[in-house]
């Protein structure tokens, strides 16, 4: 089994924003897909049983499903464009909010869940008719963005009920379940192609106790870009995108491209005369979870937290953290000195002009964490509207 | 909600066309034109205007910019289909011949259509080919594919150049 190529991959998650309903475009060519892609996967098969092909059109996402050729004989493709998710109308804090439990019993974010839950039914036709055609390749899912995260919930299920060869790539895309999900996930489906570039945000949301998977695995860095823009979440340079994915994936071959070692696992401690150090970056966005958690670990508190994390998460679930910190803080001097470290090194990320932290009480904790929330979410706003326009 | 009360912004959907057509080198006089775009997930269906060769075989079409909101919504495509065939009751054999036919990305017109645009010209005797074009902004990643009729072969000299460099998909 062979895997779809950086470039292969890519051009098949940009052509799912491509998508015209057939019968009503007007072009000369009408197959889904660029050339390229036609070489490798056709979506309109009449093979497969169904005239026009399998094609999803609905509010909350969009897939085309297709079987593969040539190099990919056997194989079969799920291309998902998220679209509009109603519970992520607001990406604040409320993104944190919503849990519910994936295809393999573990809590993942309620939004992707349910978009991938409208979709599956016809995955399911798509894929019992590809398992009659005596089909025994990969299983490819590709994604960008939110369809990204709509690909990885689809490729644990199909590794569930249908085939352990499911590969998954994605683009940009955010962290989809907590920590028993990213576990799972990992070894369900351990071909997974991450990748990301270093400014883009998306992929740091939602924040802690939100995992990547593979879970202690590595992601595919395509480029070297620092802080964090709206441009880095793009696909392609022509929308606005920079470098865009489709850019920065045009190569043959995996072995060719950066690889990172995803999370930051070794511990962080913060200190407050360093906190102006801190800025909105990549960098600082995965060292501020990492510093709340070495704290968390450090006073004996993280089981707790994380385990209450998966069944309360959200605005509940910061109220739960800062209350967490107020009692840690008044335990034991070193320990304040850390959480006040923490606080600092927040609001300056934050981009607050003022990083002094007055107290250590529950309000003012709070309040802190309200501000780095709101300024990581904005930005991810701005960069999901910035997808696709110039 | 706040999308609402945005402003629309400019969308140019077709550059200006200018071209000719011609049979086995022999003007073709009187031959009536279409053009059409469809707006991914904006314009239902095509929106289509027409024209007719001169005696010289010659044609145009001005260039169209719309005023779209599309733009700033999150999640928004900005892709158009292009697409100029003959569509003439009188010959009823060209009917599938496409002087263009592409996907346009973007809420801009790029230069390789603008140049390609403006010099449209055809002989009906060819087939329609699928041309190729990589922007060299972006080292092989962003091709554009056209298919048309149409033949522009200095412009296609150096594009083959370019495939040469960054390798034929």
């Amino acid at each position: 089994m062979s895997a779809l190529s950086p470039r292969l991959a890519s051009e098949l998650a940009q052509s799912a924003y491509v998508f015209v309903k057939p019968g009503t475009g007007l072009l000369n060519t009408q197959g889904f897909g660029t050339r390229y892609t036609q070489q490798f996967f056709s979506f309109e098969n009449k093979v497969m049983g169904k005239t026009g092909g399998y094609f999803i059109n609905k509010e909350t996402g969009f897939s085309a499903m297709g079987i593969g050729k040539g190099k990919h004989e056997g194989d079969a493709i799920i291309t998902i464009r998220g679209t509009h998710l109603p519970s992520l109308a607001d990406w604040g804090t409320n993104l944190q909010l919503a849990l519910h439990t994936a295809d393999n019993n573990q809590p993942v974010h309620g939004g992707f869940q349910r978009a991938f839950s409208s979709l599956k039914p016809q995955f399911q036709q798509f894929l019992n008719q590809w398992q009659t055609n005596n089909s025994t390749g990969t299983v490819h899912c590709v994604g960008h963005s939110l369809g990204g995260a709509l690909a990885t919930l689809t490729a644990d299920w199909i590794s569930s009920r249908y085939t352990k060869n499911v590969n998954l790539y994605t683009f940009g895309a955010p962290r989809v379940g907590q920590l028993g999900f990213a576990l799972k996930n990992t070894t369900k489906v351990p071909n997974n192609y991450r990748c990301t570039h270093g400014a883009d945000l998306v992929p740091k949301v939602p924040l802690w106790p939100f995992f990547h998977s593979p879970y202690k695995g590595f992601e595919y860095r395509l480029d070297r870009s620092q802080g964090l823009s709206m441009e880095a979440h793009g696909m392609s340079p022509l929308e606005g995108g920079n470098p865009g994915y489709l850019v920065s994936a045009n190569c043959e071959d995996w072995s060719s491209l950066q690889r990172k070692s995803n999370e930051y696992l070794q511990p962080v401690r913060l200190k407050y005369e360093n906190r102006n150090q801190a800025s909105y970056s990549d960098y600082w966005s995965e060292r501020l979870s990492a510093a709340l958690i070495t704290l968390l670990r450090e006073t004996g508190y993280y089981a707790a937290v994380a385990v209450q994390a998966t069944i309360s998460a959200g605005a509940t679930f910061y109220d739960l953290v800062a209350r967490t910190l107020e009692t840690i803080a008044k335990t034991a001097t070193k320990a304040a000195d850390q959480v006040k470290g923490l606080l600092g090194h927040m609001l300056a990320f934050a981009g607050s002009a003022v990083t002094l932290v007055a107290d250590l009480t529950y309000h003012t904790i709070r309040a802190i964490f309200n501000k780095m929330l709101k300024r990581l979410y904005a930005g991810v706003r701005e960069a999901l509207k910035w997808v696709h326009k110039q | 909600m706040l999308s609402m009360f945005k402003k629309a912004v400019d969308v140019e959907v077709f550059p200006a066309v200018s071209g000719s057509i011609v049979l086995h080198g022999k003007p073709m006089a009187g031959l009536k034109l279409r053009r059409g775009y469809l707006y991914l997930n904006v314009t239902e269906e095509g929106v289509w205007d027409e024209t007719v060769t001169d005696d010289k075989g010659q044609f145009s079409f001005s260039d169209i910019v719309i005023q779209s909101k599309h733009p700033t919504h999150a999640f928004s495509t900005n892709i158009i289909q292009q697409v100029i065939q003959i569509y003439d009751d009188n010959y009823p054999e060209y009917k599938e011949v496409y002087l263009w036919s592409t996907n346009s990305t973007g809420i801009k017109q790029n230069s390789f259509f603008i140049e390609r645009l403006s010099q449209l010209h055809c002989d009906l005797s060819d087939d329609v080919i699928y041309h190729q074009i990589i922007d060299e902004q972006y080292k092989g990643a962003i091709r554009f594919e056209i298919d048309s009729i149409c033949r522009w072969p200095s412009l296609e000299a150096l594009e083959a150049e370019k495939r040469e460099k960054y390798g034929e998909l």
